[in-house]
């Protein structure tokens, strides 16, 4: 349902954020706690699930 | 025509002493031939209904407590006229020669072809007042418009383009989701029959129904909300909530609720939920009000996130008993609800339903959740943008919103025109097409950079239809 996204870029620091699986409505979440979408994820992770890591051809 | 002058003193003093004083009143002309009197305020024209005669005079004047006469626009009978304000002169005589009329925009509560007539024929002294001019003062000469704190409360914003949803927490119609527990809650938008509005004269196009199915744990629960930003909202204030609603079958109740949520970030306060009541449905539509007293936030802690705490309005359709006490025992209810017409506002009356013109509830709505996504058809300029790409090999854009969003944290789609699909993006350069997904980064409240890579070259034109969505919910 979820991935996790590390966003690399020349000559700008790597962050990481949150997709949601296209299936769940897709979306590029935040990890800010006050973001909606991330509090969601944040439940879902302590229901005990782990985010896959986002490969960029998975939805091309 | 013969004036009379007719006044209810705001505030409750016992005699009219300071010119500074706020004074609520109405000037009316009597024809002495047909005994009725008019309201002489130019432009005004409202039909009223008389519950009570008084007289009034300098030595008698109107007290904010006293029992006198409502009067109410074209059978609204939650809707008490005010009409203007006046002062008493130095000398103690009402200043009837400067009658202020309060808002333009309150009078135009009233239609102007209403009949012109304020019927007193069976009272001798032809002297009249209007109680509700005192005592209701506060709670519409401030507000005259945007009464209503719930955006969207008719249901006519569905930037999503949003059906139906069974999950939990989903949004549908702009700024409303429904959330649950246990059993199936299916939220869906349905259509008026043309024609056929939950109430006469508020003809609308669309309503939400909530179905719960299955339902029967004592955990389990049906709920029909929307938050509304800032948990200062109407603290400590006497709110009014109404709305029309029906079921399909017997007569289910619908619990009111308003949740006072301090936020994310730090150390908020709890929630602080509280009742206002519940009402009974019928199997057809029918318009109920809960008056209730939202409580103060003294001593709260708000969430260090910005913009992040609210007022959730409530609408529960079903809790089992787990919820006993917090909702006065509802019930499980497995039924079909519908709702229209939503409104929260400040006072003890449920106000004529609110209808801004849907260009401000659109955006309203877009401070929320904003979108350029026109779906699968071909040709669409608005999005189609002809760039190239940079020296990483990347389509760069940036992206600026039609409304500034509440935060800077939200969370950014992108969608391929040619599928529909998220999170991915349809580019194009000579001779090559690829659907990155695209990165949206560097946020402020009023755009995001956004761009794509994976083109495989540099400095080359690209074609691009970057479409996207924001959400911004609470």
């Amino acid at each position: 349902m979820y991935f996790i996204r590390t966003i690399s870029r020349p000559n700008e620091p790597t962050y990481t954020v949150i997709m949601r699986d296209a299936a769940y409505g897709g979306g590029q979440i935040p990890m800010d706690e006050a973001n909606a979408d991330y509090r969601a994820y944040l439940s879902w992770v302590a229901e005990g699930n782990t985010a896959d890591v986002w490969e960029e051809s998975s939805n091309s | 025509m013969a004036n009379e002058q007719f006044f209810s003193r705001h505030g409750g003093a016992t005699s009219p002493t300071s010119a500074n004083s706020i004074y609520l009143g109405v000037v009316l002309n009597v024809n002495e031939e047909t005994g009725k009197t008019v309201v002489n305020v130019p432009q005004l024209q409202i039909k009223m209904s008389i519950e009570r005669v008084v007289n009034v005079s300098k030595t008698n004047p109107l007290q904010v407590n006293d029992k006198v006469i409502v009067g109410y626009l074209d059978g609204h009978l939650s809707t008490p006229v005010i009409l203007g304000r006046a002062t008493y002169r130095d000398d103690g005589a009402l200043d009837v020669a400067h009658i202020e009329p309060l808002s333009p925009l309150l009078i135009g509560l009233a239609a102007l072809d209403q009949v012109p007539i304020l019927d007193i024929s069976a009272n001798s002294t032809k002297k009249v007042a209007i109680e509700a001019l005192a005592r209701e003062m506060p709670q519409f000469a401030p507000q005259t418009m945007f009464r209503n704190a719930i955006i969207n409360g008719d249901f006519r914003i569905n930037q999503r383009g949003w059906s139906s949803s069974t999950a939990s927490t989903t949004y549908g119609f702009d700024r409303w989701k429904a959330f649950n527990s246990g059993g199936t809650v299916t939220m869906s938008s349905q259509s008026f029959t043309v024609g056929s509005p939950a109430a006469t004269g508020y003809e609308a196009e669309k309503f939400v129904r909530l179905v719960s199915a299955s339902q029967s744990a004592s955990g389990d629960y049906a709920v029909l909300q929307q938050p509304v930003e800032d948990a200062r909202t109407f603290a400590n204030a006497t709110i009014t909530i109404s709305f029309w609603a029906k079921a399909s079958s017997g007569t289910p109740k619908v619990a009111v609720e308003v949740a006072q949520v301090f936020g994310t970030g730090g150390s908020p306060s709890a929630d602080v939920n509280t009742l206002g009541g519940q009402v009974t449905l019928s199997t057809s539509w029918a318009r109920y009000s809960v008056t209730m007293s939202v409580p103060s936030i003294s001593g709260k802690t708000f969430g260090s996130s910005l913009n992040s705490s609210s007022l959730n309005v409530n609408l529960w359709t079903s809790a089992g008993s787990t919820f006993n006490s917090r909702l006065n025992s509802i019930g499980i209810q497995n039924n079909t609800f519908d709702f229209w017409g939503v409104q929260v506002e400040r006072g003890s009356y449920a106000t004529p339903f609110e209808r801004r013109p849907i260009g401000t509830e659109l955006a309203l709505c877009q401070r929320y959740y904003e979108t350029v996504n026109t779906g699968t058809a071909w040709n669409t300029p608005y999005v189609n943008i002809t760039g190239s790409t940079n020296g990483f090999s990347e389509f760069i854009t940036y992206i600026k919103f039609a409304v500034a969003k509440r935060t800077t944290s939200y969370t950014m789609t992108g969608y391929r025109y040619d599928t529909g699909g998220s999170n991915a993006w349809w580019l194009n350069r000579s001779g090559y097409s690829w659907t990155p997904t695209p990165v949206f980064d560097i946020k402020t409240i009023n755009g995001c950079r956004a761009y794509a890579g994976g083109a495989g070259a540099t400095w080359v034109a690209v074609e691009a239809f970057p479409l996207w969505s924001c959400s911004d919910e609470l």
